[in-house]
């Protein structure tokens, strides 16, 4: 993360980092060494690629996402000050594709097909949606919500359920998204009493301070 | 420059943007910057905390920065860098704290003090400490400062600003006070108080922003007076209120008044001071007095200590014409004009001394109320209360009823049957009550009656021949002659004597009032006798005539009684009773003689017998001599021996050598008397008057006055003569002078006969005549040779001691008559010879020889 700052006809006395208003890098010049890390909890600093307008955080965890703020000081009388933030967040994408899950003989037997819908595990929580012949299920009477499910190190998997009328052929499709402002989910494509897998991409939405 | 990466303020001052975007299902927070809320007063100091401690032993602070958060620059610093904390460097921004802040390390928290904090200084301060190892250490301080309202304003319904009275109002008022509290923040709030308990207040904020509290009051009533209003405004626990008291004024009319002590009985006689109380009036009430609706005026007020009640006073003498007014006393509170008075009234009842007036009986004419008539009175009377006892009185003096002396009282009449003149005079009725005695203007009451003759009056004229006197006749009349009318006073005289009666000449009669005066001159023997006086007035002729005795004038007679009174050591008192005075006025002289030497050591004169000798010598006898002297000469002396005391241890009795010549004297004195008569005419008076009665010829002369000269003999009608002489040096008198005195008296003997003691008329002598008339024996007597009938001539030798008759000498001896002679001659007996009255006038250039006969020539 960079802080960019003028000093004008001053001399720089700190250059602090802060996430969450917590010190964990601090670069001053007048200080043998000047650079010094503080131990945190998700975030490491490399010191060797870190400078006076510059941290360099390695080894990123959902830990590691907060608010980060930069404040330059000047050195005395006026020890005047400027800050600047910004919020940096980590996401853990879907390691697989949603699986479908259904009984084809209920749904033969029947009027009706109960398919099940399950994303993998995520941080955030993927969203579900179904489609059949390409169109988004919206009635909520088709739909079934589970409570998400919670997993190690803070991960969440979720699954909807969806009642499919009977009679002919469909294809149904459950996509997972995650961070929908910020990546498309893929998706998995049903046939008639067919299940296809889909695959998923990630992207790092990211804004700078 | 820095001023694009300002902190975003939003971050700050909002916990919520604390949370990270996907904090609600996040497994972390943000860790917040503590922030401490500070309020301060303005004015006031204020302590800003900031955690200094470090947590190593080998830790130190290096900085400390204070930030305001609208700055980015720090508004305060302490510099340990290079220096102990203790003096390190320490900076203030100018345009904020300056000198104001002060850093306190040693506190736990470390603080900023800031003095005198202004409103300006509220916001958010941020402190950073930069520790030698320790992480940077960032807080917060939320500053508020509460600036006290600073106006308030009170007003009332009319608007007008109050500030700490509001009012007067009356009961039953109602009203509004607005509180207008302007400046302070925060907004303050507004409260009313009464007596210091809170009263709902509806608050609303003005335009302009003040805040205005306000408070109904009322219906008022008069509990509420004084009622202490107090509007409070602040905005802060800490910070000491505004506020303002305004005290209910009101306005009452009085409750109640009374006159004190009303509706008694009052006495007319008596001032009261009356008293009327007003309560209840606020200002104070204003009292008047009226009486029957007329303002009474010398009122004064009093006020108790606490205001309420008003005493009027009131100075009243009131009169019986008060009795049935209205006295009202009426109370009333100035400020409230409109409010009619409060009225106590009381109806006078008054009490007074009965008025009382004596009235004639209507059928009397109080000018024509004659001896013997019946009069009868009435007393009007108006009394409150009525009259129990109703008196009358005579010229001052309390009626009793009494039937048989003719008076008659009856309820509140009065009757007196026969009114005599001694009834006339002043009669007044009096009423009694409780209030006094009341007692009318007199009546008088004239009762009429004819002439009397009035006692008291001169009845024996001496006169010698030739002489003219003037007899006057006084008469007692109702009506007396006062005007010249036809009603006139009217007097007739007539002049008897043994031959015959006539009337005086009216040329001779002068009058004044009830006196008529005639002017008489003897000229022979038969001038002397009697006049009669009559006088008639309306009420008609005197019945009984006044009767007048012209005699022969001549020397006093001898006094009698004498006696030594009130010895002393240097003095004696020497009193007797007078003898007659010759038919003229008389003195008397005193002379007190050495009874060896004759020498005359007082003389002294006096106008009664009476006389004190003095500068006498203690223990010594003296021979005394009184007698009685007029214009015709002198008469008898009268001698006798006084004794002033002798000095104790000297003192012896003379008492019996004394008795015994004053006895051989007396009954010298009585033979001498008997003989000394001498000349022709005296015998044939002497003759005649024993052949008319034989009463005069039998009659002792004299009696022998008792011999009183015991000396020390106390009495209390002491005299002294200034003319007496006290220079003399009386010779030591001679143990023996019996002799000598007894020659003394009897050189200085004469023959006189002297009247009846007293001159008082005997018993049982009255006949026909009425009144106190000295009688006398014949008489005969010799005019004095030197006696002239000059009225000058005669008023020296009055005024002059004529010389000592003489034994022998040819002086004259006054008539004498007796009781019995002289009622003889009033009844009509001719026993002294007619006075040819015409003549009188006429100056006789020698005496007549007096007739034997009366002439019968008489023009009368």
């Amino acid at each position: 993360m960079d802080c960019e700052f003028e000093l004008g006809d001053d001399t720089l006395y700190s250059v602090k980092w802060y996430r969450d208003n917590e010190e964990f890098y601090r670069y001053m010049p007048k200080y043998d060494p000047p650079k010094h890390a503080y131990k945190m909890d998700g975030v490491k600093v490399e010191l060797s690629k870190s400078d006076e307008r510059r941290v360099v955080l390695h080894q990123v965890t959902l830990k590691s996402s907060g608010l980060y703020r930069c404040e330059v000081s000047a050195e005395a009388p006026s020890f005047a000050s400027a800050a600047g933030e910004g919020r940096m967040d980590v996401i853990y994408l879907p390691r697989e594709a949603p699986r479908i899950t259904g009984n084809e003989q209920e749904n033969r037997k029947g009027d009706s097909l109960f398919l099940n819908c399950t994303s993998s595990r995520s941080y955030p929580a993927a969203v579900l949606s179904w489609d059949i012949d390409g169109e988004k299920v919206t009635d909520p009477n088709l739909l079934v919500q589970y409570p998400p499910i919670q997993h190690a190190h803070g991960l969440v998997s979720t699954a909807l359920g969806l009642l499919v009328p009977t009679g002919r052929t469909m294809q149904v499709k459950c996509t997972a998204r995650v961070a929908p402002a910020w990546r498309e989910g893929s998706e998995a494509v049903v046939g008639n009493s067919q299940l296809a897998d889909s695959k998923e991409a990630m992207l790092l939405g990211e804004r700078e301070a | 420059m820095f001023l694009e990466f300002s902190p975003l303020e939003e971050h700050y001052g909002v916990d919520e943007a604390m949370i990270p975007y996907f904090g609600r299902h996040g497994c972390k927070q943000h860790i917040k910057v503590p922030m401490t809320q500070v309020v301060a007063i303005a004015g006031e100091p204020v302590y800003l905390p900031c955690d200094i401690a470090t947590q190593d032993e080998d830790d130190a602070v290096l900085l400390v920065l204070w930030y305001r958060e609208d700055l980015g620059t720090p508004i305060y610093s302490v510099d340990a860098r290079e220096k102990d904390f203790g003096i390190a460097e320490r900076w203030s921004d100018e345009s904020v704290f300056a000198s104001r802040a002060y850093f306190l390390p040693e506190r736990r928290p470390a603080e900023l003090g800031v003095d005198r904090v202004r409103s300006t200084d509220q916001g958010i301060y941020r402190c950073r400490v930069d520790f030698k190892q320790a992480q940077t250490r960032n807080s917060r301080v939320n500053l508020t400062v509460i600036v006290p309202p600073n106006k308030m304003v009170i007003t009332d319904d009319k608007g007008d600003m109050k500030q700490a009275i509001v009012g007067p109002y009356i009961e039953g008022d109602s009203f509004t006070l607005k509180c207008d509290v302007s400046g302070g923040r925060p907004r303050p709030w507004v409260k009313w108080y009464r007596d210091e308990v809170e009263m709902d207040t509806p608050v609303t904020v003005l335009s302009g922003g003040a805040v205005r509290g306000v408070l109904r009051v009322g219906p008022l009533t008069r509990t509420d007076v004084r009622a202490a209003f107090t509007c409070r405004a602040s905005n802060h626990l800490r910070s000491h209120p505004i506020e303002t008291t305004l005290t209910l004024d009101m306005n009452f009319p009085p409750l109640t008044v009374h006159i004190l002590g009303s509706n008694q009985p009052l006495s007319a006689r008596r001032r009261y001071d009356l008293l009327c109380q007003s309560a209840g009036s606020r200002p104070p009430a204003s009292i008047t007095w009226w009486k029957n609706g007329h303002r009474i005026n010398n009122a004064k007020e009093t006020l108790s200590t606490d205001g309420n009640t008003t005493t009027s006073t009131v100075s009243l003498q009131l009169t019986k014409s008060d009795a049935g007014a209205k006295l009202a006393c009426r109370a009333s509170n100035p400020q409230m004009p409109s409010v009619a008075p409060l009225e106590d009234d009381w109806i006078l009842d008054i009490q007074y001394v009965p008025e009382t007036v004596v009235r004639l009986g209507t059928n009397l004419d109080p000018r024509n109320i004659r001896e013997g008539t019946d009069v009868y009175f009435d007393c009007i009377i108006r009394a409150h209360p009525y009259v129990y006892k109703v008196e009358w009185r005579h010229n001052g003096k309390t009626l009793i009823h009494n039937v048989g002396q003719g008076v008659i009282i009856s309820n509140q009449s009065l009757v007196l049957q026969g009114v005599g003149r001694k009834t006339a005079g002043n009669y007044t009725c009096v009423g009694f009550n409780a209030e006094g005695d009341g007692e009318s203007k007199p009546f008088s009451l004239d009762v009429l009656y004819a002439p009397t003759c009035r006692s008291s009056q001169q009845r024996v004229h001496g006169v010698a021949k030739q002489e003219r006197a003037h007899i006057s006749c006084h008469v007692d009349a109702n009506p007396p002659e006062v005007s010249n009318s036809r009603m006139l006073l009217q007097f007739r005289w007539t002049f008897n004597n043994t031959a015959n009666s006539n009337e005086v000449s009216d040329t001779y009669i002068s009058r004044a009032g009830t006196t008529s005066t005639v002017t008489y001159t003897p000229h022979t023997e038969m001038d002397y006798g009697t006049l009669l006086c009559w006088a008639h007035n309306r009420i008609g002729k005197q019945r009984v005539p006044c009767v007048y005795h012209i005699i022969a004038a001549g020397r006093p007679d001898q006094v009698h009684n004498c006696s030594v009174v009130n010895a002393s050591l240097t003095s004696f008192g020497i009193r007797c009773s007078e003898g007659f005075n010759g038919g003229m006025p008389q003195s008397f002289l005193l002379e007190v003689r050495e009874i060896l030497t004759q020498e005359l050591v007082a003389n002294v004169s006096s106008a009664v017998p009476r006389f004190t000798a003095i500068g006498l010598i203690p223990g010594r006898t003296y021979a005394a001599a009184v007698l009685a002297y007029n214009a015709k000469g002198r008469g008898d002396p009268y001698p006798l021996r006084a004794s002033t005391l002798r000095p104790p241890e000297k003192h012896h009795v003379h008492d019996k050598s004394l008795d015994l010549p004053r006895t051989a004297f007396q009954m010298s004195g009585a033979m001498s008397a008997a003989v000394g008569v001498g000349g022709v005419i005296m015998v044939v008076l002497v003759l005649f008057l024993i052949g008319v009665k034989q009463k005069c010829a039998k009659r002792k002369p004299r009696s022998g006055p008792p011999p009183s000269s015991q000396p020390g003999s106390p009495d209390k009608l002491r005299e002294k003569d200034d003319s007496e002489s006290d220079d003399r040096n009386p010779d030591i008198i001679p143990s023996d002078t019996d002799h000598l005195q007894l020659d003394y008296y009897r050189k200085q003997q004469v023959s006189t006969i002297s009247p009846p003691p007293g001159s008082r008329m005997p018993r049982g002598s009255v006949a026909g005549v009425r009144g106190s008339i000295p009688a006398y024996c014949p008489l005969r007597t010799a005019p004095p040779q030197h006696q002239t009938m000059i009225d000058s001539s005669l008023s020296q030798t009055q005024q002059g001691i004529p010389p000592p008759a003489g034994f022998g000498s040819g002086s004259c001896t006054l008539p004498r008559g007796s009781s019995a002679g002289l009622t003889a001659m009033a009844a009509g007996d001719r026993c002294i010879p007619l006075q040819h009255l015409r003549t009188l006038p006429r100056p006789m250039a020698t005496p007549t020889p007096l007739p034997r006969h009366p002439p019968r020539d008489t023009p009368l």
